[in-house]
C-alpha cells in the first residue's frame, strides 16, 4: 500500500510526515508529533477524550484520518496553553472540581474552549449540548458545567468562514 | 495506538467527475466524506476497502445557496454548519431541528449532508426529514447527471438507488407556496445516541386553518423512511387543531406493523411512532402561526 505524505500546521508549526493512509490523526498527534494531552478513551467515537480543533472546530481525532487532515490546522491541548481563554477554562475546571482523574479532561476542555469562542455565556441547557460528545466517568459533569459556568467573559468571538457558495464542476 | 483499519490507499479528488472516474475503474473503492459512519466500519473491520475517494475538498462541494424558492446544499456541507445557518432553518426549521440532534456536535462538525444520506443508516435523521421535504438529489454516474426524488433513493437499511459508481453532488429543496411549516422529532435512549424513532412532518395550511396538504414520515423504525400516507389521507381538509392532531397520532399503532429487537420491542416501537406523529404535528402546526393546546 502506497504511503500518504500528510503536512498539516501542528499547534501553530508546520507538520510534515509520510504515513500508512490507515494511520488515525490521533496516532499522528500522539505517536508521531509526542503531543499526549490528547487521549484514547473508546477508540470507537463516542467518548471525545480524543477531541481536538480541526480548522478551528472541535473533531473526534480517532474518527478522522491523518490524511483527512493534511493541508489544515490542527490544535491540540498543548497548543492552547498560552491562550488567555483556556487559561481561564482550566483555572476554573480546578476551583470548581471539573476533573478527579483527568483523562477526560483535555476533551472537556477543547469542547468547552469552542463553546465560549462561539458564545460567551452559554445557559446550563447550552453547555450540556455542547459537551454531549464528551464522557466523563467521575465527576458527574456538575463540576465542569460549574466551572464553564464561572468563565468571565471578555474573549474574541470565533471567527469561522462562512461556507464557500456550491460550483458546478 | 488507536484500533487501525485495515490498509487502503487514499486519493483526494477535485472534481465530481474525477471521483466517478475513480469509482468505476477501481472496484473496492469508496467515497469518503466526512468519515463519520465510514471509519468506525474501517477501524471494527465490519468494512474493508483498497482505496478511499475523499470529496471533501472538491472546490464548492461543501456549499449551500438559498434562492427565493429553493436551497440547495452541496453534498459535503457538514451537518454542524447546517445547524447553524440561522437563514435555513427559518426556511426550514426542519433542517435545524435535525441537524442540531445528530449525534453530537464533535461529530456534527466532521459528519456531512450527502454522507448522512448516501449511508442510507436507518438510524439516520437525514433521510426521513428529506422524503417529507420531498427533495431532490442530484447523482452523478458514469453515464452523468441524473436527478432522484428523495422518496424513490432509500430502497432499504444502508441501501439506496445510487449504485457502485454513483456519487451524490447535491441535494435541492423546493419551497412550496403558501402557509408551510416543519418538524422533525426523535426518540434516543441517551445523548449521541441514534433513534429509535423519529417523524419529521411538513405541512401545509389554507386561510381557514384547515390542512391543504402534508407529508408525515417514520424514520429509523423500518429500514428505509415510510410516508404515513394514513396520516396524511386523515389530516387533509381537516381543522388543524389538537384533537385533529392527537386523533392522526393514534391511527400510527395500528397502521404500523414494526418488529421488536435489541433496542425497543413492536410495542413500545408503535407506542413511540404516535406520540412522535402527535409531537412533530403540534410543532410544525404552531410554527405555522396557529395556536394549539
Ligand atoms: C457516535 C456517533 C453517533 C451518531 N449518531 C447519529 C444520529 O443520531 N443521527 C444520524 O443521522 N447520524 C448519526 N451518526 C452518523 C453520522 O451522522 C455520519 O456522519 C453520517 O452517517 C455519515 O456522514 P459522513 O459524511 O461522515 O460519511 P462517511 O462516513 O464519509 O461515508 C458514509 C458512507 O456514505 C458514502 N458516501 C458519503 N458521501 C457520499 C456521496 N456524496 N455520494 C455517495 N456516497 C457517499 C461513503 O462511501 C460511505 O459508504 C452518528 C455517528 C457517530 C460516530
Ligand atoms: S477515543 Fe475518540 S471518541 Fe473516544
Ligand atoms: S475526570 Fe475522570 S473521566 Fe472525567
Amino acid at each position: 500500500m502506497k504511503k500518504v505524505k500528510v503536512e498539516l500546521k501542528l499547534n501553530g508549526k508546520q507538520f510534515k510526515t509520510e504515513v500508512e493512509a490507515r494511520t488515525l490523526l490521533v496516532d499522528l498527534v500522539r505517536e508521531l508529533a509526542d503531543q499526549t494531552a490528547t487521549h484514547i478513551g473508546c477508540d470507537t467515537s463516542n467518548c471525545g477524550a480524543c477531541t481536538v480543533l480541526l480548522d478551528g472546530r472541535p473533531v473526534k481525532s480517532c474518527t478522522v484520518l491523518a490524511a483527512q487532515a493534511g493541508g489544515r490546522d490542527v490544535k491540540t491541548l498543548e497548543g492552547l496553553s498560552e491562550d488567555p481563554l483556556m487559561k481561564k477554562l482550566k483555572d476554573q475546571f480546578l476551583d470548581k472540581h471539573g476533573l478527579q482523574c483527568g483523562f477526560c479532561t483535555s476533551g472537556m476542555l477543547i469542547s468547552s474552549y469552542s463553546l465560549l469562542r462561539k458564545k460567551q455565556k452559554p445557559d446550563e441547557l447550552e453547555i450540556r449540548e455542547s459537551l454531549s460528545g464528551n464522557i466523563c466517568r467521575c465527576t458527574g459533569y456538575g463540576g465542569i458545567v460549574d466551572a464553564i459556568k464561572s468563565v468571565q467573559p471578555g474573549i474574541e468571538k470565533e471567527r469561522v468562514a462562512p461556507a464557500p457558495e456550491i460550483q458546478r464542476n | 495506538m488507536g484500533m487501525t483499519p485495515g490498509n487502503f490507499d487514499y486519493v483526494r479528488v477535485s472534481s465530481f467527475r474525477e471521483a466517478a472516474r475513480i469509482l468505476s475503474e477501481e472496484e473496492n473503492s469508496k467515497i469518503l466524506a466526512g468519515g463519520q459512519s465510514l471509519i468506525p466500519l474501517l477501524k471494527t473491520r465490519i468494512m474493508n476497502v483498497d482505496l478511499l475517494i475523499d470529496i471533501s475538498g472538491i472546490k464548492g462541494s461543501g456549499g449551500i445557496r438559498q434562492e427565493k424558492k429553493s436551497l440547495e446544499i452541496g453534498a459535503t456541507y457538514r451537518v454542524g454548519e447546517l445547524e447553524g445557518n440561522s437563514l435555513a432553518a427559518e426556511s426550514f426549521p426542519i433542517l435545524h431541528d435535525a441537524a442540531s440532534s445528530i449525534a453530537d456536535p464533535l461529530v456534527r462538525n466532521m459528519g456531512t449532508v450527502g454522507g448522512n444520506l448516501a449511508h442510507a443508516d436507518p438510524g439516520n435523521d437525514l433521510p426521513p426529514v428529506m422524503v417529507a421535504l420531498n427533495a431532490e438529489f442530484t447523482v452523478l454516474g458514469p453515464k452523468g447527471e441524473r436527478v432522484e426524488r428523495s422518496a424513490a433513493f432509500f430502497k432499504g437499511a444502508f441501501s439506496t438507488s445510487m449504485d457502485h459508481s454513483d456519487t451524490l453532488t447535491s441535494i435541492r429543496i423546493n419551497q412550496k407556496d403558501g402557509n408551510v411549516s416543519s418538524a422533525f422529532v426523535k426518540q434516543r435512549k441517551s445523548a449521541g445516541d441514534f433513534s429509535l424513532a423519529s417523524v419529521a412532518s411538513v405541512v401545509e395550511l389554507d386561510d381557514s386553518g384547515n390542512f391543504k396538504d402534508s407529508r408525515t414520515v417514520l424514520g429509523s423504525v423500518f429500514p428505509a423512511p415510510m410516508i404515513l400516507e394514513g396520516v396524511d389521507a386523515y389530516l387533509k381538509g381537516k381543522k388543524a387543531n389538537s384533537e385533529t392532531i392527537k386523533k392522526a397520532a393514534s391511527l400510527v399503532r395500528t397502521q404500523i406493523n414494526p418488529e421488536s429487537d435489541f433496542f425497543a420491542s413492536a410495542d413500545y416501537r408503535r407506542h413511540v411512532s404516535s406520540l412522535l406523529v402527535n409531537n412533530a404535528l403540534t410543532t410544525a402546526v404552531r410554527r405555522s402561526g396557529v395556536n394549539i393546546a
